[in-house]
């Protein structure tokens, strides 16, 4: 069986997200586009629409153009209809706006490129995606963020494929760390079901909840704060020996936890809403690992796959089988595919 | 152009815009259908008849057709505007998401003739004819050659065999480009263990120049694009290859050419239908409108006016619809008021927050809902149609201009009087309030009297003595606290905060109006009212004894 059509029977929609820009993230959306129409996976294609473009429109630099084959399930708006090559069925008007018109719904009928937009916010995307399902769709590829800052939610898809290359560093082996690090991010174990999770679910989602473990067992205590951001001394402070866990809400980063006492830290486990909220580099993370911080989410990201571009736009190369075979090491289970290839 | 029936700001006081901002109107057409309308002037009784006639069909309707109304609100919730598109088929070619548009919006339309036609035969007499749809099965035949009259659409091959065939050619052509494509692609990676992309490409980063010399020798491999970062190399295509893509190259053309031609004889189509097309869109709008009219009709339990031809006004137990809505929101209701207008001058007097003022706006309402071809909110309504109506309200003060209440009052009764003509309907609200009584009550009193003169139908709130005095002149006075229990209501307004106050007035409070014959003195609540809003009994008793 074919990668793609193993993923198909685990995940429903799946986003390519990119580690930075020039990634390699439209070239892996076409080799999966690709790899569909060899294993005769029917296939549903559209992006988080991305406002703001719009300049770009005229060259369709920015917005992906990627072949598609006959019977893919698209959706594009109207005023890039009539720039596509491919024949396109239209089968719905949708009520989603964006700055280049209206998404309809299509499905192909003769092969060819088409430039792909979708919805803005995530209700509408989702609502998207059932809609290709109800018309036969086994699979939903969407073309995600540029760069994982602005990924959004998790909720978006089911999982993720992730487009790294090398762009992000000259040496190899940091392309590699790099990669690892944000796989190890999104992998983040997620809180288990229980006391702490029910207690912060059922307390206010955008503040900071310290839970204690006092003698009427685990209780939780609601901060005044959205963000724990250059907010760390003060939560030094309301960390007591009776402190089990702190929720986060918003992000991670250095600065919410320099001046909290070592021995706290290692005590404490760090509760995030998701990976993404994450701002702590490759390096930083293991030295904080390494004093015994521990961190949970309560939605991680399935990374499905993880794609490899060994060429980057400042004209230098990586071997092809030496980048993915050095991924492949560090991301134990996860399928690595080259692009280029 | 013809002189408005009531400017702005009398629609927006007597609650008109507040009445047009509770109407569901559905469609595009709709919407136009609000934007321009008019109200029936004098002389256009019987066409404002029909038109009452009309929203009285579809509320029976809208009370004993459920399922029929879901089916045309559903009908018309999924009508676009379509108008510039018809329009431009005249001169130019439609695009393809324009002639999905039409199709959609022909399917709609069929939608709501089927909705009348699947009907009951009583359903089908209440139904207006004016709301029928012109054909437009031939149009619809047309967008839709597979006749599944399914709401998507393409150039379908249907549309024109030669379409058909060029592209079933090009699909083959394709197939067997590819299928020798990859042929020759794995006997590459047999023999010389190169492999290539799905798309049959190669890219080599520049930095190996060695392998980018290699790739150049290989015979089945050309370079086909090089730029600073690498270079890639293509799959050297056969010579039955090379003749498979420039034969597509060929057919793409032609099929683009017949696409077109497919989408100037669809377009040619649409102008043939533009009359009927246009004329549908226009009824569609009608119907929608006068389907809202008659769906808000009963909701608030609205009735229809009997159209006179004299000019008068008369109804038994309005309510200002504005007002009611907020009372229900409070859970209260709202103490209907009959009155009977005719032409000549009629004072209302009575107790401060007795409604006087909700009443003039409940007369004006019920004038120009009727006008408009509404329904109106209150019971036996006869209407004789004027031809021109104001409200003059003491609120105006216009700092920007420099003006004070009794300055901007004054410069609007210029206007009133300049504007009225034969058969008017002008209803002020205690005029002349804002200077010393004695000037202000002389003013009032004068200003009667030219009134009385005029063919207006006039209708004034008034707290002067004497005004009333005026031979001729129709006294109604608010029942008031008259009849209200004030040991008790004295009870209950110890313990009341400051709400609870105004609501005890109101509880208390009798607004009907009650016609009074002779003459009378204004009724004397002002201290009262006063008194029970929480003003120091000090001040109060002392203001009794300068009475």
């Amino acid at each position: 069986m074919g990668l793609l059509n193993e993923l198909a029977t685990k995940y429903k929609t799946v986003s390519i997200v990119g580690m930075a820009k020039n990634s390699g993230k439209t070239t892996a959306l076409n080799y999966f586009i690709e790899e569909a129409m060899d294993e005769g996976l029917l296939l549903g294609v559209t992006s988080t629409g991305r406002d703001g473009e719009a300049t770009d429109l005229v060259t369709g630099t920015d917005k992906p153009r990627v072949y598609l084959y006959s019977g893919t399930l698209v959706s594009v708006p109207t005023q890039l209809y009539e720039l596509a090559d491919a024949g396109l069925e239209i089968l719905r008007m949708t009520n989603y706006h964006t700055s280049i018109g209206q998404i309809m719904l299509c499905r192909v009928v003769d092969s060819g490129y088409v430039q792909i937009a979708g919805p803005v916010n995530t209700a509408d995307h989702k609502r998207l995606c059932r809609e290709m399902f109800d018309h036969g769709a086994e699979m939903v590829l969407i073309d995600g963020a540029i760069d994982r800052k602005s990924i959004a939610a998790p909720e978006t898809s089911d999982a993720i494929i992730l487009a790294t290359g090398a762009v992000l560093s000259r040496s190899i082996k940091r392309v590699v760390e790099e990669t690892a690090h944000i796989v190890g991010l999104y992998q983040l174990p997620e809180l288990e079901p229980g006391e702490s999770r029910s207690l912060l679910e059922s307390g206010p989602m955008d503040r900071l909840v310290i839970l204690d473990r006092g003698v009427n067992g685990l209780a939780a205590r609601v901060l005044d704060l959205k963000t724990g951001l250059s907010a760390s001394r003060f939560l030094d402070d309301e960390l007591t020996d009776d402190s089990e866990s702190i929720f986060i809400p918003g992000a991670l980063t250095n600065s919410v936890i320099a001046d909290i006492n070592p021995e706290k830290l290692k005590r404490i486990k760090m509760i995030l809403k998701d990976p993404t909220k994450i701002f702590i580099d490759s390096m930083n993370w293991q030295q904080l690992r390494k004093k015994g911080f521990t961190a949970y989410v309560l939605d991680n990201i399935t990374v499905a796959a993880v794609t490899v571009n060994p060429m980057a736009p400042l004209g230098y190369a990586f071997g092809h089988e030496e980048l993915r075979s050095a991924m492949e090491g560090a991301l134990k289970g996860i399928p690595v595919i080259d692009v280029r290839m | 152009m013809a002189k408005r029936l009531a400017n702005v700001k009398t629609r927006n006081q007597v609650g008109m815009d507040y009445v047009i901002s509770c109407l569901n109107i559905i469609t595009p057409y709709g919407k136009k259908e609000l934007k321009g309308l008019v109200p029936f002037r004098c002389g256009e009784e019987s066409l404002l008849k029909k038109e009452l006639l009309r929203v009285a069909a579809m509320a029976d309707i809208y009370r004993s057709y459920k399922e029929f109304c879901d089916n045309i609100e559903r009908a018309m919730m999924l009508m676009k505007d379509c108008i510039f598109t018809i329009e431009r088929a005249k001169k130019n070619v439609l695009t393809v998401v324009e002639l999905f548009e039409l199709k959609s919006l022909l399917l709609a339309m069929r939608a709501l003739d089927q909705a009348v036609e699947d009907g009951s035969g009583e359903l089908k007499e209440l139904y207006p004819k004016e709301f029928l749809l012109e054909d437009t099965e031939e149009l619809l035949n047309a967008l839709d050659p597979r006749g599944d009259r399914i709401n998507t659409f393409y150039i379908y091959d249907e549309f024109s065999p030669r379409l058909g065939n060029l592209r079933k050619e090009k699909r083959e052509i394709e197939i067997r480009a590819r299928s020798l494509r990859k042929a020759e692609s794995i006997k590459l990676k047999e023999e010389k263990g190169i492999s290539l992309t799905p798309k049959f490409d190669l890219s080599v980063s520049k930095s190996e120049s060695f392998r980018i010399k290699e790739m150049e020798t290989v015979g089945e491999l050309v370079k086909i694009d090089e730029d600073y970062m690498c270079v890639t190399f293509a799959l050297r295509d056969s010579g039955e290859v090379c003749d498979l893509l420039r034969r597509m190259d060929l057919l793409d053309a032609d099929i683009d050419e017949e696409e077109m031609t497919v989408r100037v004889e669809l377009s040619k189509r649409v102008a043939r239908c533009e009359r009927n097309l246009l004329e549908n869109c226009r009824r569609i709008g009608s119907l929608d409108m006068t389907y809202a009219k008659a769906v808000h009709a009963v909701l608030h339990h609205l009735t229809m006016p009997e159209i006179v031809d004299d000019h008068m006004l008369e109804f038994e137990n309005g309510r200002q619809l504005q007002v009611e809505d907020v009372l229900r929101r409070k859970e209260r209701d709202y103490c209907p008021v009959s009155i009977s207008l005719k032409q000549g001058v009629t004072c209302i007097t009575g107790a401060n927050m007795g409604g006087k003022t909700v009443s003039l706006k409940l007369v004006g309402l019920v004038a120009i809902m009727a006008q408009y071809g509404f329904f109106v909110p209150a019971e036996n309504a006869q209407v004789g149609l004027s031809n021109f109506i104001q409200m003059l309200i003491g609120d105006s003060q216009s700092i920007e201009r420099g003006l004070s209440s009794f300055g901007s009052e004054m410069e609007e009764l210029k206007e009133i009087l300049d504007n009225s003509e034969d058969r008017s309907l002008l209803l002020i609200d205690e005029i002349a309030s804002g200077t010393n009584p004695k000037e202000g009550a002389a003013l009032c009193k004068s200003l009667v009297e030219y009134l009385m003169k005029k063919p207006y139908i006039s209708l004034i709130t008034t707290h002067f003595d004497n005004v009333t005095d005026v031979s001729g002149v129709v006294n109604m006075q608010v029942a008031g606290l008259a009849g209200a229990d004030f040991t008790k209501l004295k009870k209950e307004l110890r313990y009341a905060n400051r709400r609870e106050r105004i609501e005890l007035i109101g509880k208390y409070m009798d607004y009907r109006l009650i016609r009074i014959s002779g003459t009378s003195d204004v009724p004397k609540d002002a201290l009262n009212i006063a008194g029970m809003l929480g003003v120091y009994s000090e001040i109060i008793d002392k203001a009794k004894e300068y009475l």
